[in-house]
């Protein structure tokens, strides 16, 4: 039988993987035109690092022993950029106000509370970043003024105002499957750091009993 | 954690080997940005087996109707990109080639596409009458088309790159005279 940290080890290779899935799978990117890899840029990048800092901070994800818990947390860290590139808007005006209103609003929320708390906020906020970019984005852009090159020069300035307002790139739906499956294996892996089992243990200060914390003990 | 310990667990070994070369397939994947499963699968073979005929033809195969499609859906440039990998590939499996057929099927795909990809540059460097055509474009297709025909190739590629050639040569021709016959 194995003894507990290495089953820690176990669970903290496993999160590197469904991190690994997670990250190629958000980067992925189907549209009419093709395929398209993306990759975070460093807006995503510098997100992804505050957002790992607080998963660790209030013991979301569990505090690494060795390396094989640190090699989750970098693995979770890609995934958590790509996740990122995958839910924020295009770049353009919609993308700054949005970064904005996180970066001032966001954080105060999701530093305090219990960590069950800060993962229903981060859905939440998963919930209105897809809104945004999938449905508020993409209806918009089809109706705001006339299409390129139509109305006498008028369809080309809409265009430009369309760009500088969100640089939108249409997606197949099958694209926006992949995203889901994305999401759902960043929250497997997350289940999979999630502290408080005996196998891995949680950061000083972040034990609570929670409805879900009971649950995670029983995996 | 007794780091001896962790690693000679059989999962944690097996983990971390795994993760390592799902992270090499990911880098490579994103690196090699394929279009399509088949490209996929071409792409891993090729990997596998880099010096296998087979291999490099499916792969010029997967290659060229990949860039026929692209062509169909009018994208010319990277029709034409496609189709010089393609080329490249085709070439390499001629010379991985174990005996005069394979080396013979090798020179015959590479012919089809370097015709083919000469008969998309010809397409995209015609300009309607009262416009200049691409000329430097239309000097390139005519050299890959007569470096078709030094190649043996079977009497039907020879015909295209024949006829090929002479519409490239007659579109060379100043103004109005390209509508004149060259004989």
């Amino acid at each position: 039988m194995a003894s507990p940290p290495v089953t820690g080890a176990r669970r903290a290779v496993g999160a590197a993987l469904i991190f690994l899935g997670s990250a190629v799978l958000a980067g992925v990117l189907l549209t009419p035109d093709g395929v398209r890899y993306r990759t975070p840029g460093l807006v995503e990048g510098v997100f992804a690092l505050l957002l790992t800092y607080v998963l660790l901070l209030r013991g979301v994800w569990a505090r690494p022993l060795g390396w094989p818990g640190w090699l989750a947390v970098a693995y979770g860290t890609a995934a958590n950029a790509q996740v990122l590139e995958l839910l924020l808007p295009p770049p353009g005006v919609v993308e700054w106000v949005v970064v904005f209103v996180l970066a001032f609003v966001s954080w105060g929320a999701l530093t305090s509370g219990p960590r069950t708390r800060l993962v229903a906020s981060l859905a939440s906020l998963a919930l209105l970043l897809a809104l945004l970019r999938y449905s508020v984005i993409p209806v918009l852009w089809a109706r705001i003024g006339p299409a390129p090159g139509t109305a006498f020069g008028l369809g080309d300035a809409a265009e430009s105002l369309r760009r500088v307002l969100a640089d939108h790139e249409p997606t197949l739906p099958s694209g926006q499957l992949l995203g889901i499956a994305a999401l759902a294996l960043w929250a497997l892996g997350t289940r999979l750091l999630w502290p408080g089992d005996g196998s891995l243990p949680p950061a000083p200060g972040t034990e609570e009993r929670g409805g879900l914390d009971r649950g995670a003990g029983a995996v | 954690m007794n780091e001896r310990a962790v690693l000679r667990d059989p999962w944690v070994g097996g983990g971390l080997a795994l993760l390592a070369l799902l992270t090499f397939g990911a880098a490579m994947l994103y690196r090699g940005a394929p279009q399509s499963f088949a490209e996929v699968r071409s792409d891993a073979r090729v990997a596998v087996r880099p010096a296998a005929f087979e291999q490099r033809m499916a792969r010029a195969e997967e290659r060229k109707q990949a860039a026929s499609d692209i062509a169909s859906a009018g994208d010319t440039v990277e029709a034409l990109r496609v189709y010089a990998a393609a080329g490249e590939e085709a070439w390499s499996a001629r010379g991985l080639a174990r005996d005069p057929a394979e080396a013979a099927a090798g020179t015959e795909l590479w012919a089809e596409i370097v015709l083919d990809r000469s008969a998309l540059m010809l397409a995209a460097a015609s300009s309607p009458w009262w416009r200049r055509d691409d000329d430097p474009a239309l000097r390139d297709a005519l050299a890959r088309v007569e470096d078709v025909l030094v190649h043996p190739t079977s009497p039907a590629t020879r015909g295209r790159a024949e006829t090929l050639a002479a519409e490239i040569r007659n579109k060379l021709r100043p103004g109005p005279l390209e509508w004149l016959p060259l004989r």
